[in-house]
């Protein structure tokens, strides 16, 4: 099983490397918003800006791979031999989410350029913090987006599934504002994001943000799995298509 | 090579249209492919052969019965009955178009637990097997509908299962290439795997099965050799008489008073008779016109002709 998963990491990557959108919406559109944003302040880039516009990137970039990615496999119909093999479709969903994450991790160093080179980078800018922050809000990402994996295996296509969803995940992972800025109710319901921690540990919090922030990628990662294995129980039982 | 084969013991599945009204796609099926066995099963759309083939390759679950594929029940050892079990679709999709051949089957047979060399020598050694070691390299997406089926095929076979399950694998394809696929599977029936078509070739059935199974609104309409159905149809069907004569003008003997006469037609020095006893109208035509036969020949019903009375039968 692990090994399939590994090797549909690296297909994932092999088969959508080049997918223009995915670059499109992993580096650009990042940038742009940090222009926008920056034309508020004139301060230099520091790691919690670097990184929460990393993570806009993951936002964009992942949706549209998860999109991409699985339509192509209920239009090739590809997960209909993966149903019949010893471990179904789960190893195939979760390598494709593995190497979704590789592809979306351009964004850190990819946006992190360009900032620089606009506005320079903060005196002491804390490389360590960007890189394990930058690492770890690229598998929380995973983790929330994977949710919208199910849905998209589960569900006939329709562009309202993803249609929103990155202001709200951005709102509610603290991606540019502390969480402490938040609206009350935001600010709750941020506590669940695993984004939000790894925002909060960037910002400066402890390690303990950080362990947090790892472990309810866990629970998110371990919900996935769980959606996805009662799909196949759901296709074996009720016939459910797996194909567009 | 197969231990088991494949069992049914009064498989069903049914469903529940939107209406909630419930309908059963399988009805009580018992159904055996022995080891060392090809069983075609046939039938016209909607029959329950696509279902079937679903229950038995683990992609649905009984409503009531059960199966045993190489000797593991499909739903209590799901993981075991798919080892023992080489699946391949029928169409062109089902494969990575973006990925080579040899990449897609890698990639699958990781699923069944291949590994390293022996994974890549598997892979090397189905592709040469199936006529595409040369486009080993190329991608899925440039490959004609005939190769993918291959693929196909080269698929079900990496992981050497002792049963094989393949749903229409000549679907779609060009004569030349029917051909070459009926010559494959034929070789891989006689290495002695348990091996279960479902197809719309009559030829195709009748040119590889050691037996038929025919299903209709699906249940089991009838099973036996080809030939046995052949001759057991003829007594509902009748026989088809062939009548070379000497003289291939139109002055040839009419055989309008042949006894059990169905249908008679007649094209320059042949006449085609459809009989109810085909030896006895030979008998006929010889002690009436011996001196004018220049052969007679009597053939049952072509499998054809069966699955046809089949499908308009009640």
């Amino acid at each position: 099983m692990t090994a399939t998963t590994w090797r549909a990491a690296g297909d994932q990557i092999r088969m959508q490397a080049s997918s223009p959108v995915a670059l499109l919406a992993g580096l650009i559109m990042p940038v742009v918003f940090a222009v926008i944003l920056h034309s508020y302040s004139s301060a230099a880039v520091d790691p919690a800006f670097a990184v929460g516009i990393a993570g806009i990137g993951y936002l964009d970039a992942l949706i549209v791979l998860v999109v991409v990615s699985l339509l192509g496999e209920k239009q090739w119909r590809t997960l209909t031999p993966a149903l019949a093999a010893p471990y179904g479709i789960v190893p195939v969903v979760l390598g494709r989410l593995a190497g979704m994450t590789v592809q979306a991790l351009v964004s850190l160093p990819g946006t992190l350029l360009p900032l620089a080179l606009l506005w320079g980078l903060a005196p002491g800018f804390d490389w360590l913090r960007w890189l394990v922050g930058g690492a770890a809000l690229a598998l929380a990402t995973t983790s929330v987006v994977g949710l919208m994996a199910f849905v998209v295996l589960r569900f006939p296509f329709s562009p309202g599934m993803t249609n929103g969803l990155v202001g709200l995940l951005l709102a509610l992972g603290s991606l540019l504002v502390p969480r402490d800025a938040l609206p009350p109710v935001i600010r709750q319901l941020s506590w669940l994001m695993p984004q939000s921690h790894v925002m909060s540990w960037v910002r400066g919090a402890d390690a303990g943000s950080l362990a947090v922030s790892f472990g309810l990628t866990a629970v998110s990662l371990a919900i996935v799995v769980g959606l996805v294995l009662r799909l196949q129980q759901a296709v074996r039982d009720h016939a459910i298509p797996l194909e567009a | 090579m197969a231990e088991q084969g494949i069992v049914t013991r009064s498989l069903s599945r049914e469903f529940k249209d939107k209406a909630g009204r419930v309908r059963a796609a399988v009805s009580g099926v018992d159904l055996t492919v022995e080891p060392g066995e090809l069983v075609s099963v046939l039938g016209p759309n909607g029959a329950g052969k696509t279902t079937t083939v679903r229950l038995l390759t683990g992609l649905l679950t009984p409503t009531s019965g059960s199966a045993d594929v190489g000797g593991h029940d499909v739903v209590r050892e799901r993981r075991a009955a798919s080892r023992a079990c080489g699946f391949s679709l029928g169409g062109d999709l089902g494969l990575y178009p973006r990925l080579t051949a040899l990449q897609n089957l890698t990639f699958f047979g990781l699923m069944y637990g291949l590994r390293g060399s022996h994974l890549r020598q598997r892979s090397v050694t189905v592709l040469e097997q199936m006529g595409l070691a040369d486009r080993a390299g190329d991608t899925v997406g440039t490959f004609s509908r005939g190769m993918k089926q291959r693929l196909h095929l080269a698929r079900a076979l990496l992981h050497e299962p002792s049963v094989l399950i393949l749903d229409e694998p000549s679907a779609g394809l060009d004569p030349q290439s029917a051909a070459a696929m009926r010559r494959l599977v034929g070789g891989l029936a006689e290495e002695g795997r348990s091996i279960l078509l479902t197809t719309h070739d009559m030829r195709e059935a009748e040119e590889l099965s050691d037996r038929v199974v025919l299903m209709k609104d699906g249940a089991v309409h009838s099973e036996a050799t080809p030939g046995r159905l052949r001759v057991a149809a003829a007594a509902r069907l009748g026989h088809s008489v062939q009548i070379i004569w000497t003289a291939a003008d139109e002055s040839v003997p009419a055989c309008d008073a042949c006894p059990g006469l169905l249908e008679s037609r007649q094209d320059r020095g042949t006449t085609r008779l459809r009989v109810r006893d085909g030896a006895e109208a030979a008998g006929w035509v010889l002690a009436r016109f011996g001196d004018q036969v220049a052969s007679v020949s009597v053939t049952p019903p072509s499998l054809e002709e069966v699955f046809l009375d089949m499908v308009d039968s009640r």
